[in-house]
């Protein structure tokens, strides 16, 4: 872009810049001018396409909607329910639910079938989990060669406090029969025409019965906006969000393995480690997306962020895994030649996002590259690069984030 | 272009007719409001509640959204009427241009996908047309 004849065009943007930048430099207390650069994904207000009760976001899809997080929402460590992404895969979503006749039923392989009006969840003892809810393709968009898919970045991911009652509690009182395997779960929307499979997701009963697997009715205390699965959605913590079904109605126990398409045809890894395979010798074998990979993003800068030489600077941002915890978080200011610890803020559990901080001081002027690797309790790091799977799932390299040192 | 039998006829006639039109509309419109208004404030009241515990904040009893609309504007290219039949019922044309530039192969892949997995109806001809479309307005050209 830069053309060589216009040397006072960049003279004069050079000085606006410098200008601007001593400017920022006033206005805030260390040397790290993080506001310096334009928040790239922040959309205007006024712009086409505005869902209800929430902030202006990147556009996937309209109908159904498949809304992307603002990157700016992630320097939260609850990520507000008005930038929290959106993900529907069929056209007909409910876009009004009257809880007067809303019920979730379970049935199937059970002693005693439930039928459960919202006031009667809401009156069984509350439990609450801080939990990442991320996409299994977030960051489709980002790997090469590239595949079809949701072309997410990495903004289909949010943190939540969820709140809502033990799936396990209803499961008990229901009366699981023995012999159950699978039980599935199916929400209010469909695809419209009986040709498109309806979309029902399924979990061994044993994970099913796990403790901290919730149906929530509110997300950050409020009731979950209907766009995130209003009124009841599937809590899965540590598992990819596929399985989070949202708009919960009906819940059925099986005595044998479920085969709908969502689980049998779509959504699935290839059982390598990380889920990786080759364009040219795709693998053979696949099994249901699971529990989520470790991942760790920079949040307080972004690419092109303008920072001051010899001035205290802190980066921060988040890291998660699939519930064995943060262990520890490095970054890199050298192009990952050496690692540095960074300090870790209060746990929120084992399922959010962990808010890591570090102190750097640029030395020098220039274009500098950050990286930064979490490693989880369970001693899984994150590649340096990329895997590749034909789906575009689990993508957890290490990131990079230029920043201009000036 | 046939013109329509409303422009057909001596203009004060037509514009009579569409005026009685929209007042039916509105009359219409009008007495739909009414109806939802007088079902909403007679539904049952919701249960009893008292059961909850403070930190649960009491949701509407019906929640309602109202999604945008706004047509895509399709782009222009050869067969693009039957990449419109064939590619709008289902969602939104908007999908397949946040698609990567694909090469022929992968929008033939697409393609046959939504025919054999979700049912999509387009005649094997026009599939061929579909895909040439969106190779040449949405792809890439093969090294
Ligand atoms: C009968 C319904 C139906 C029709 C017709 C249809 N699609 Fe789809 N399409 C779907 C469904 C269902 C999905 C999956 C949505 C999801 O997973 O979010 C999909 C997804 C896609 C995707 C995303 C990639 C993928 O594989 O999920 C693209 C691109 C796409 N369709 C293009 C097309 C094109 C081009 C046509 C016209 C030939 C078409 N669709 C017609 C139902 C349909």
């Amino acid at each position: 872009m830069t053309q060589p004849n216009d040397s006072m065009e960049i003279d004069r943007r050079e000085w606006l810049r410098r200008l601007a930048l001593a400017g920022a430099s006033a206005a805030l207390p260390a040397g790290c001018s993080r506001r310096a650069a334009p928040v790239a994904e922040v959309l205007p207000a006024d712009a086409p396409l505005r869902f209800p009760g929430k902030v202006p976001m990147r556009v996937i899809n309209d109908r159904p909607p498949c809304l992307e997080t603002p990157w700016s929402a992630y320097r939260h460590d609850l990520t507000p329910n008005d930038a929290f992404y959106v993900r529907w895969h069929l056209q007909i979503i409910p876009t009004a639910v009257d809880t007067r006749t809303w019920r979730l039923r379970v049935r199937g392989h059970v002693a005693h079938p439930l039928e459960l009006s919202l006031d009667e969840l809401r009156r069984m003892e509350p439990v609450s989990v801080v939990a990442v809810n991320q996409c299994s393709g977030n960051s489709r968009g980002l790997f090469t060669p590239q595949m079809p898919g949701a072309q997410w970045r990495n903004g289909a991911m949010g943190n939540a406090r969820w709140t809502g009652v033990r799936l396990r509690d209803l499961l008990q009182r229901a009366g699981l029969k023995a012999g159950a395997v699978d039980v599935s779960f199916d929400g209010l929307d469909n695809g419209g025409l009986p040709s498109i499979p309806d979309f029902i997701k399924s979990l061994p009963v044993d994970e099913a019965r796990r403790e901290d697997v919730l149906l929530a009715y509110e997300m950050n205390g409020e009731p979950l906006p209907l766009l995130n699965g209003f009124p009841l959605r599937l809590v899965v913590p540590g598992w990819y969000a596929t399985y989070w079904v949202k708009a919960l109605s009906e819940i059925t126990v099986l005595p044998h393995p479920f085969d709908g398409f969502w689980m049998a045809k779509a959504y699935r890894i290839p059982t390598t480690a990380n889920a990786v395979e080759k364009p040219s010798e795709l693998a053979q074998v696949t099994v249901p997306i699971n529990k989520m990979n470790v991942r760790s993003f920079l949040t307080s800068h972004q690419d092109g962020a303008q920072v001051a030489v010899a001035q205290p600077c802190e980066l921060s941002g988040i890291a998660f895994d699939g519930g064995s915890g943060i262990k520890q978080v490095e970054v890199s200011t050298d192009g990952g030649q050496t690692w540095q610890i960074a300090s870790l803020d209060a746990d929120l559990g084992r399922y959010s996002f962990r808010r890591w901080r570090f102190s750097w001081q640029p030395v020098a002027r220039g274009r500098v590259p950050i990286h930064v690797r979490a490693t989880s309790n369970a001693g899984e790091t994150q590649p340096l690069v990329a895997g590749w799977n034909r789906a575009g799932y689990m993508r957890n390299v290490v990131e990079q984030v230029v920043v201009e040192v000036m | 272009m046939t013109p329509t039998t409303q422009q057909a006829l001596p203009p004060t006639t037509a514009r009579q007719r569409r005026r009685t039109m929209v007042a039916l509309l509105v009359a219409l419109f009008l007495a739909g409001a009414a109806i939802s208004y007088v079902g909403i404030q007679y539904l049952p009241p919701a249960t009893d509640t008292s059961g909850l515990s403070q930190a649960v904040t009491r949701p509407e009893l019906l929640v309602q959204v109202d999604l945008p609309h706004e047509e895509f504007a399709i782009p222009p290219g050869p067969y693009r009427e039957q990449f419109q039949v064939h590619c709008t019922i289902c969602h939104s044309p908007r999908l397949a241009f946040t698609q990567p530039l694909l090469p022929e192969k992968k929008w033939q892949e697409v393609v046959q996908k939504m025919v054999t997995v979700y049912g999509a109806l387009p005649t094997p001809e026009e599939a061929r047309e579909i895909v040439h479309y969106l190779t040449v307005v949405h792809g890439q050209t093969p090294p």
